[in-house]
């Protein structure tokens, strides 16, 4: 049986403003621009050691980095951490990563279940045809 | 077609003309509007699902991925047609900062290392100095269709829209390097931009390519034109390396320096990461690691639907025509098949003009559904030496070369 199509809910809302500029000279010598903030709806989830995981992180990038991952489980969010200390230098103490992890696998942890936003399954393998 | 539009209902109370002149900095010359409002984005892939349009310097409304580093992404619609226009095509980038202030009277091209005589290029010396060549050549990440990888992958969750394909125009590297001479040690050729790493234990953004391909492949240029113009900022002015046929990892932006070294390149964005595991595919089991990798390097054949979109409704008994783009790395397409009945069948779908082999390729086919409901259609492409895609992901632990067959969901009512 196929899998139930989604129904596709598009929400327009208003947030803040970004403002995006771009100056170039008259002879295209110069190009200049000016980049918006970071996005402020991106936000990290509130939780348990939600300050400390913001304070060490958003130094280097924002949090949309984080937010968007796939929920996983400690051992891959710890993956993800030692990565930013080992490969990156990212300056966060062993108690500091340790909140961290614990952080983002309380709130970005596995999914149960596909949510609506996960891709449906590919067609029934019966049809993998030619 | 209705392209995005600027959503007018500006929340503050100036005119955006008044608001760019009461700057100061920059006279009121700005044609473009370049005031955005942020709002969610209708894309009807699931994954993109609540993700911000932005406006961003030189760029359209994009799906904002991450803001810093960005990474914004084309709305699918874009790819209904061969060439994407500049202000929509997608950003990526590794590190922070990024390049937003360059002065031509002051940027220079270096040329160092194993050579015999070191230069310094200007964009004249660029334009003028060496025969100007071009050809049209996607741009795509690595990456791109991470977001529908299952089991996912941690890393940058696009769509489809981490691509593009625009006509790149520029002076051949090979020129540059000869002109410069190659010492006879000269094993690779290093590319480093103007973006920088935060604190100095962040590797810098380098790429690197064998020296033999860079002699031989007179593809390899590196431009200062996009469409017929100066690349955008976030697109790498005032020049970035088009490596036509491979990932967009090799295509450095903003480019500043080139050395030619007389070994492998170990930086850590060519040693660690953009790797893929050293089998046919490129591809593992689901949730293993691979025990050998190679860097990422050509790309695989791809196609997409831009149009009609995912859950669109369509009529019984009218005709309908799906369309999108198909392309590989460099062989070119030769046939794309659509299916509307979820892969029982296919039928031949019609290409568009040939802009050359490492381009899209436009498709369509017309369809007249015969049963109301719920269909399912697809597209896959097939290049000139056989290779296809799959019709499920073929999964690697860095969700590369992603190139499973688009599938879109209709009703037919």
């Amino acid at each position: 049986m196929k899998p139930p199509l989604r129904p596709i809910i598009s929400g327009a809302f208003i947030a803040t403003i970004i403002c995006a500029l771009a100056g170039l000279d008259a002879r295209g010598q110069q190009k200049s621009i000016t980049l918006p903030d970071d996005n402020s709806m991106a936000q990290l989830k509130a939780g348990r050691n939600v300050e400390v995981t913001r304070n060490n992180c958003v130094s280097c990038h924002s949090t949309d980095y984080i937010v968007r991952q796939p929920g996983s489980d400690a051992k891959k969010w710890e993956g993800e951490v030692i990565k930013m200390i080992n490969v990156y230098g990212a300056p966060i103490s062993e108690a500091d990563a340790k909140a961290i992890i614990d952080y983002l696998a309380t709130s970005y942890g596995p999914e149960p279940n596909p949510a609506p936003g996960v891709v449906p399954a590919r067609p029934d393998k019966k049809n993998k045809k030619p | 077609m209705n392209r995005a539009t600027l959503n007018s209902d500006s929340k503050i109370g100036v005119t955006r003309r008044q608001f760019i002149c009461a700057l100061g900095t920059f006279s009121c010359l700005l044609p473009d509007t370049v005031f955005a409002s942020s709002k969610a984005s209708n894309e009807t892939d699931p994954i993109l699902a609540g993700r911000p349009l932005v406006r961003y310097p030189e760029k359209t409304d994009l799906i904002l991925l991450t803001s810093r580093p960005p990474q914004l992404e084309t709305p699918k619609r874009y790819f209904d047609r061969a060439i994407t226009p500049n202000e929509a095509f997608f950003v990526r980038y590794h590190i922070f900062p990024i390049p937003t202030n360059v002065d031509l009277a002051t940027w220079r091209l270096k040329i160092g290392g194993l050579i015999e005589r070191p230069m310094e290029l200007s964009m004249d010396d660029l334009k003028q100095k060496f025969n100007r060549t071009s050809m049209v050549a996607v741009n795509q990440c690595s990456g791109n269709g991470r977001g529908h990888l299952t089991p996912r992958v941690f890393g940058g969750q696009w769509g489809d829209g981490a691509m593009g394909n625009a006509e790149w125009a520029g002076a051949r590297l090979r020129d540059i390097l000869n002109q410069a001479g190659v010492k006879p040690a000269g094993a690779q050729v290093t590319f480093k931009g103007l973006d920088k790493p935060s604190a100095p234990t962040v590797p810098e953004f380098v790429k690197s390519l064998s020296i033999g391909r860079v002699l031989e492949d007179p593809n390899v240029i590196v431009a200062y034109e996009m469409n017929g113009q100066p690349l955008p900022m976030l697109n790498g002015f005032p020049a970035r390396l088009v490596v036509p046929g491979w990932y967009s990892t090799y295509w450095v932006k903003n480019l500043s320096e080139i050395a030619v070294i007389d070994k492998q390149f170990d930086g850590f964005f060519v040693k660690t990461a953009y790797r893929i595991p050293d089998t046919p595919c490129g591809c593992i089991e689901p949730g293993t690691q691979a025990t050998r990798t190679v860097p990422v390097n050509r790309m695989v054949v791809k196609s997409v639907m831009a149009t009609p979109a995912n859950g669109a409704q369509v009529s019984l008994g009218h005709s309908v025509t799906l369309n999108g783009v198909a392309f590989d790395g460099g062989y070119g397409i030769t046939e794309v098949l659509a299916s509307t009945d979820g892969a029982r069948t296919w039928q031949s779908a019609r290409l568009g003009q040939d802009l050359g082999p490492y381009s899209f390729r436009e498709w369509s086919y017309a369809w007249k559904p015969a049963r109301a409901g719920e269909s399912r259609a697809m597209v896959r492409a097939i290049n000139r030496v056989g290779e296809s895609q799959p019709l499920e992901p073929l999964w690697n632990p860095s969700g590369y070369l992603l190139n499973a067959v688009d599938t879109v969901d209709l009703h037919v009512v």
